[in-house]
């Protein structure tokens, strides 16, 4: 059976829908706002740099076939936990982001195994279980930041510590932290400050992704995430190998709230790692991702189409309806939003082409 | 497990401790109370300066005879570059004190250090700039 060239284009736009969506809108968006090429640069370059790590590490779940790990949250807990420890110590600058990268490793890892094993049971639903278990360890790290810390776990910084003398506070003050690794090697291009240290970093993870695609491991993920059958009838051991890309990613994903956060300065203590998830997620889904598929290409154009609708969102909304809150809300629904319709798509997509791959087979079994 | 495996292991373990001091003894942040008072030591009478920037690698701070002020430094040896300005803020002279934050400590466990004095102590920094 022939494509014709009409169905060939309606299959780009079905594919792309999301990040053509995206684009129209940000275009549209982009004159109204107001803002000059320059500064949507300059703020463009500064979230790119702060939330590449975040989104790079969904990147081998999705290679395994276990989707978009919305347990990713876990990992940026373990990350937060990290900075907490440093926080108390006293720690500053990228020694401070060292050790709280060494810190949150093995609590990362842990974490990520344990959430290995819950996907492993619960295969063909790993998203929403994942899902819910970032809220089970919500829940966890709470009960262990408020009542554990300062009364089980010593915390000698009283600036840490809430006044009943148990407990951290709702902020961490991360100011010694603050850019540190941005400003690591100092570089300015037309009065735009360029966070070198950060790119180096991101582009290395990205150099370390297309090494391990083309490993043993790598190999093993991609054949578990085709087929799990015929990967474990090849004599891989598809189980621990899910488990190992969880792993990774939730390591990876400590990491990146750790550059996340020094980005910011401060620390949310109950609240930081909560949305880090559907972010990461909704920006690699707007760069054309699907559930089952994502590339490097992805995630990068994903973050400058999300983060370019967040910057120029709320103005835009100020233009429009005389409310900047209404931007807000807007860009609110539309992270929402667009994880429901990527979701949808795939759902849709994948009915699609089982009705074509059936309407092949019927007609190629008549021919004979 | 092999010998081999055993010796990547300790050595990996080993460099990841050396790390973890590394962080612990560069990276720690302490609070220096320094003070542009007149002290005494081993007899001899240092008087405060008038006026004196003070800059520990990243912004100059000024003092004003009988300041106390409290700077947050990194690491254990440190280097502060101390400039001497006259009423128009011109530069007299610059010295540059480089000590170690166990010769700052008092029996208090205190980080005090009296400016004058370490100044005198200090060598004339010739390569100094304002």
């Amino acid at each position: 059976m022939k494509t014709t060239k009409s169905e060939h284009l309606k299959f780009f736009f079905i594919r792309n829908a999301v990040p053509l969506l995206f684009f129209t809108i940000s275009a549209l968006a982009i004159p109204l706002s107001g803002f000059s090429l320059a500064y949507l640069f300059e703020e463009l370059l500064i979230r790119l740099s702060r939330n590449a790590f975040l989104v790079l590490s969904l990147l081998i779940p999705i290679l395994a076939g276990m989707g978009l790990n919305f347990g990713m949250v876990l990992g940026a807990m373990a990350g937060q936990i990290g900075f907490i420890f440093v926080a108390n110590w006293n720690i500053v600058g990228t020694q401070g982001l060292l050790l709280a990268a060494i810190i949150s490793t093995p609590i990362a890892i842990l974490l990520g195994w344990m959430c290995g094993i819950v996907l492993n049971k619960a295969r063909g639903r790993e998203m929403v279980t994942a899902f819910i278990l970032a809220f089970f360890m919500n829940g966890v790290y709470q009960l262990v930041v408020l009542y554990l810390f300062g009364s089980v776990v010593p915390i000698s910084n009283t600036d840490l510590v809430l006044s009943r003398g148990y407990g951290i506070r709702n902020v961490t003050n991360l100011e010694g932290m603050r850019n540190s690794l941005d400003n690591l090697i100092p570089l300015t291009l037309g009065g735009v400050g360029i966070p070198l240290a950060t790119f180096i970093l991101i582009g290395l993870l990205c150099l370390f992704i297309v090494w391990f695609r083309k490993t043993k491991l790598g190999q093993d993920m991609r054949a578990t995430g085709e087929d799990l059958a015929v990967a474990r009838s090849a004599g891989i051991r598809v189980l621990p190998t899910r488990i190992l890309a969880i792993i990774i990613s939730t390591v990876l994903a400590a990491y990146g709230q750790i550059i996340f956060l020094q980005t910011v300065g401060t620390m949310n203590t109950y609240n930081s790692h909560e949305q880090v998830g559907v972010f990461a997620i909704a920006a690699i889904l707007v760069g054309g991702a699907t559930v089952s598929k994502a590339s490097i290409t992805n995630v990068f154009v994903g973050i400058i189409l999300f983060h370019l609708m967040f910057i120029v969102s709320p103005t835009a909304g100020k233009v429009l309806f005389g409310d900047a809150q209404v931007g807000e809300y807007f860009r609110v629904f539309i992270s929402y939003g667009v994880i429901a319709l990527a979701l949808v798509l795939h759902a849709w997509r994948r009915q699609s082409d089982k009705d074509r791959a059936r309407a092949r087979f019927r007609n190629t079994s008549s021919a004979t | 497990m092999t010998m081999k495996r055993v010796l990547i292991n300790a050595a990996l373990l080993i460099v990841l401790a050396l790390t973890i001091l590394w962080c612990f003894t560069t990276g720690k942040a302490h609070n220096i109370m320094l003070e542009n008072l007149q002290t005494t030591s081993e007899g001899v009478e240092y008087q405060p300066f008038e006026a004196i920037y003070i800059n520990f690698g990243n912004n100059p701070t000024l003092m004003l005879e009988g300041d106390i002020i409290i700077e947050q430094v990194k690491g254990k040896k440190l280097s502060m570059q101390v400039d001497v300005v006259d009423e128009d803020d011109k530069v007299l002279e610059t010295r540059t004190i480089s000590f170690n934050i166990n010769e700052i400590t008092n029996d208090k466990n205190e980080l005090r250090m009296n400016v004058p004095l370490f100044y005198a102590k200090a060598k004339k920094d010739t390569t100094g700039k304002k």
